[in-house]
């Protein structure tokens, strides 16, 4: 049978309280942020990818199984600062926060930002990153409720390509996403195929109501 | 299910320096038109949910020696099929920046990529019928048998198969074995109904294989010199009988044939695509939304004749 269509990243599936649009917080980049997926190559910001926030105020990429997981505090659904980051020179339009990119040094005008929206707000749409752990409708059915990681893929560097580790998916407390359903999405046309499209809800998160041992 | 459309995700857009703005064309899969109503029957529903109910008659009679009784014919309910809408909804998001400052209409056309996506959203859901069509997880009513199994429920009692028996890959002598499949299904009263293939639907792998198939005047294997192609010549196939289905993409192998039964592929509307379009005024993000309502299956699996290779 076949693969399911990739879409990269976490997508905005629904709200907790029918909420039409997602919220949208903008938060910093630290100047000049540079990002090492696993401690090996750069990696940029993109729509999609999780961050949390440093206790320095700013944000970066929210490390996954790959490595030692960060609680994570939002998903990017835009650039912030109108759109624009310091390319050195002046601010220009771009559709992500290049590795390393918007050096703005104590310049704040010229401040890196995200549009994010954090994750405790709704529900998450992912693709799971294999096609073995779990290989029908039914043996995914029973994994709704359980725990998981997320991980950021080694390979696809300079994007994080931020999927859903789902061999770990289990009823540890300290898994930092929730399994909420499988989507209704169309696109999950083969559950034997890779790519399998999950809802996902924070489990531990970064908000102060959020809990910090999970369920 | 994404975020809005922000300044940032349509950048280079912002000001115009573009030559050209590429994206798929508002045609749809192949030759401009959905696929779907190539090879469903579509209709409209008046409720939220409609039943296909199969009835079968007795078949034959029997001979009646003098003075005893006439022997007493039966007529049962067969299959049972519910429709049930399913609403089926897609919205884009775009804040109001990104709507003033877009200098490419083309780029910013919600309308547009909703519309494409709706129209794509049909064609998948139909071709999801044939993509799992031997699944037994997913059944067409009370028969609890999928599109495609060797034991189809008869009313009276019994099975029927609409499947190949020995899966043979794309051939004339593959065709001739179908034909036969299909002359000998028998109809809901459980005898021979002679049913005829109408169409054969193929994954995009297949299309060529196939075209030479039907197209051929004579039979297109070596050594045929004189012998005629039965199903150019009087299968009477032709090219456009051809479906190809370029979202059942979960094989490249497997293929089907249509035949002539009645309500086999069925398509009940609901609600036709609407179109809606609102603004968050505080967010100040504009949203284009387009729905539909629709119902589809199978409620005669003599209908269709699955190969699964």
């Amino acid at each position: 049978m076949g693969d399911n269509r990739h879409i990269y990243g976490f997508r905005w599936s629904r709200s907790w309280n029918s909420t039409a649009v997602p919220p949208v917080v903008e938060v910093p980049v630290a100047s000049g942020l540079a990002f090492t997926l696993n401690g090996g190559s750069p990696c940029d910001l993109n729509v999609g990818d999780p961050i949390t926030m440093l206790s320095t105020g700013y944000a970066t990429m929210s490390e996954g199984a790959e490595n030692t997981p960060t609680n994570t505090y939002g998903i990017i659904i835009g650039i912030g600062n109108h759109g624009k980051v310091f390319d050195g020179v002046t601010m220009a339009p771009n559709n992500k926060v290049p590795n390393a990119g918007g050096v703005y040094g104590t310049n704040y005008e010229f401040q890196t930002k995200l549009l994010v929206s954090p994750i405790d707000s709704g529900y998450w749409e992912c693709d799971c990153d294999d096609k073995t752990s779990y290989t029908t409708y039914a043996t995914y059915m029973a994994i709704v409720n359980y725990n998981v990681s997320h991980v950021l893929t080694t390979g696809s560097e300079p994007k994080a390509d931020p999927m859903l580790d789902i061999s770990s998916a289990a009823t540890t407390n300290t898994l930092k996403w929730r399994i909420a359903g499988i989507s209704d999405s169309l696109e999950n046309k083969d559950f034997s195929g890779l790519y399998v499209k999950l809802l996902v809800r924070s489990n531990i998160g970064q908000q102060p109501w959020s809990s910090t041992t999970g369920i | 299910m994404s975020s809005p459309v922000f300044t940032s995700d349509v950048f280079h857009t912002l000001k115009p320096t573009l030559d050209e703005v590429m994206t798929d064309s508002d045609a749809d899969a192949m030759d401009g038109a959905m696929v779907m109503p190539r090879y469903f029957d579509e209709t409209g529903m008046k409720d939220n949910y409609e039943d296909d109910l199969e009835v079968a008659g007795p078949g034959f009679a029997s001979e009646k020696p003098e003075g005893q009784e006439m022997a007493v014919g039966s007529i049962r309910e067969g299959l049972f099929v519910r429709y049930v809408a399913r609403t089926i909804a897609l919205r884009v998001l775009m804040t109001e920046e990104a709507i003033e400052d877009g200098k490419y209409e083309e780029a910013i056309d919600a309308a547009a990529f909703v519309r494409k996506a709706m129209r794509r959203s049909v064609d998948l859901d139909a071709a999801l019928m044939l993509a799992r069509g031997f699944n037994t997880s997913y059944v067409f009513g009370s028969g609890g048998k999928p599109l495609w199994s060797a034991t189809q429920p008869l009313a009276q009692g019994g099975t029927y198969s609409n499947t190949m028996a020995t899966p043979a890959s794309p051939s004339r002598a593959s065709m001739t074995i179908l034909r036969a499949q299909a002359r000998g299904l028998p109809g809901h009263d459980g005898i021979r109904a002679g049913y005829r293939i109408t169409k054969i639907l193929c994954t995009i792998e297949q299309e060529s294989d196939w075209e030479g198939i039907v197209m051929s005047t004579h039979a297109p294997e070596a050594g045929q010199f004189n012998e005629i192609n039965v199903v150019n010549q009087t299968m009477n196939l032709t090219k456009d009988d051809i479906v190809v289905v370029p979202l059942w993409d979960t094989t490249t192998t497997n293929y089907a044939v249509k035949t002539d039964a009645d309500n086999g592929f069925r398509w009940k509307w609901r609600r036709r695509m609407r179109a809606d379009s609102w603004k968050e005024n505080a967010q100040q993000i504009q949203q284009f939304g387009m729905s539909m309502r629709y119902a589809r299956g199978c409620s005669n699996p003599r209908a269709s004749i699955g190969v699964n290779l």
